[in-house]
């Protein structure tokens, strides 16, 4: 099911939490303008495919870039096909895995989470 | 220069001599056959990190290590030379591997900076092998050996040809491979074989192999096996983090799960043998021969089996099924890049 906003399609979309986690890192980073995550796709890994996740403030033309929660999200384009629809969490706490990616995609995943297959 | 390992001469000049050289002296191997690639783009290193078993991201120009790119059931899909020569990254994949090799590579290349082209046609590489053979290659190219780990590598001159010398073990025994455009194939032949190198044929090439206990592509290395079955380990990681296949891997390593082993097997003179025959221990179906052959010089019949866990000691006799006969002691279970990490 794609997560639209305003009637426009997003890639990915992030929680609140998960984007005040980012403003957060970013300003320990020296990013206060701009802020945004680039989010993609890389090969390999324990299921075949792993999360990249990076926060930025440089935005390449090809991506596609959405703003919500006042952070720019950043879908490579190449890996854009693999996270339609995926949302970006921050689990919290002591037991908490920090960034999670919710991926209706993903037919399995590694232990740790960072890998998945499709 | 051979592109099938079938096409090679079975013998320059007998295998009795050909084979002594090999274990005794240094001798002058055609191993074009096997597989060349050249993976250019910044991310190949990290790339392959993610989809083989040993840690290969931090090589740098003049590094390499073996690794192995495994399905995501921790199976074999081929054991790889990795070897970072600065301009790319070269792939030695084993004989007719390169394009399994390629779209592999070209399934998870999504965003990565990666092309990997097949360069085995237009390049050419020898093997010297022997106890000689570091002497043997630094008397013809004049480049000091000695501290050169595996799987590095060096630039150097033979017979003023241009070569890339690769640290490359057959197993326990020495052995260097050298790289070069197949312009200067003859020359560089003729230049070893003239100082002393002694050319190695199939038969005595085999024979070497099985005694070294060196898997084959195709026989001993397959999709039906796993690195820890086929005495791989010494070529995993197991603290480098994720790649394709691992989980299944440090599972079957930390509960000792695997269910059979590469073992090395001496026949009884009176063996009758071939590739494919069954073997068993008391009674019971255990493995079955993967490769054999005579080994010159009188030794008599080495081979290499797959064999039930609980039966691959050394030193157990299994008995040859009928329609073969004979008896096959186990000699050793094999490790080609050593016991590993502990």
């Amino acid at each position: 099911m794609a997560i639209t906003m305003e009637g426009v399609e997003l890639g990915v979309s992030i929680s609140e939490l998960a984007a005040t986690k980012i403003k957060y890192f970013a300003a320990k980073d020296g990013i206060t303008d701009n802020v945004g995550v680039r989010v993609a796709v890389k090969g390999g890994g324990c299921s075949g495919l792993t999360y990249d996740l990076q926060i930025t403030d440089k935005e390449v033309e090809s991506d596609k870039i959405v703003e919500q929660h006042g952070v720019k999200v950043m879908v490579d384009k190449k890996s854009y096909i693999y996270l339609v629809g995926t949302e970006l969490e921050f689990s919290d706490g002591l037991n908490g895995k920090g960034f999670v990616f919710q991926n209706p995609n993903a037919k399995k995943s590694c232990g740790c989470g960072t890998s998945f297959s499709v | 220069m051979a592109l099938q390992r079938s096409a090679l001469p079975t013998v320059y000049s007998t295998s009795e001599e050909e084979y002594q050289a090999v274990t005794t002296k240094a001798a002058l191997h055609d191993a074009s056959y096997m597989g060349r690639l050249k993976a250019i783009g910044d991310d190949g290193l990290d790339l392959l990190n993610r989809l083989s078993t040993n840690k290969v991201i931090d090589l740098t120009a003049g590094q390499g290590a073996p690794t192995i790119l495994t399905t995501d059931r921790g199976r074999i899909l081929d054991l790889i030379g990795v070897v970072n020569v600065d301009e790319y990254i070269l792939l030695i994949t084993s004989p007719g591997a390169q394009q399994q090799v390629i779209d592999f590579l070209d399934k998870y290349t999504i965003m990565e900076d990666l092309t990997v082209e097949d360069i085995t046609a237009e390049s050419t590489m020898f093997s010297v092998l022997g106890p000689a053979s570091q002497e043997a290659v630094e008397s013809a190219s004049g480049t000091k050996l000695g501290d050169l780990p595996t799987y590095h590598s060096v630039t150097s001159e033979i017979g003023g040809r241009e070569v890339r010398i690769v640290h490359r073990p057959f197993g326990d025994l020495p052995s260097y491979d050298i790289l070069m455009d197949t312009v200067a194939k003859t020359g560089v032949w003729e230049y070893l074989a003239a100082s002393g190198i002694t050319p190695v044929g199939e038969e005595a090439f085999e024979a070497a192999r099985l005694n070294y206990s060196v898997p084959d592509y195709g026989r001993e290395i397959s999709e039906a096996y796993n690195p820890l079955e086929a005495g791989l380990i010494g070529s995993i990681d197991f603290a480098k983090g994720c790649y394709i296949g691992q989980e299944v891997i440090a599972r079957l390593d930390t509960y000792q799960k695997i269910q059979k082993h590469l073992v090395r097997l001496e026949f009884s003179a009176d063996a009758t043998v071939s590739e494919g025959d069954v073997l068993t221990y008391a009674g019971q179906e255990v493995g079955k021969v993967t490769s054999v052959t005579n080994i010159p010089t009188g030794l008599g019949l080495v081979g290499m089996a797959y064999i039930r866990k609980a039966s691959a000691s050394p030193g157990n006799v299994l008995e040859l099924a009928a329609p073969s006969s004979g008896q096959a002691e186990i000699t050793a279970l094999p490790q080609l890049f050593g016991p590993g990490q502990e």
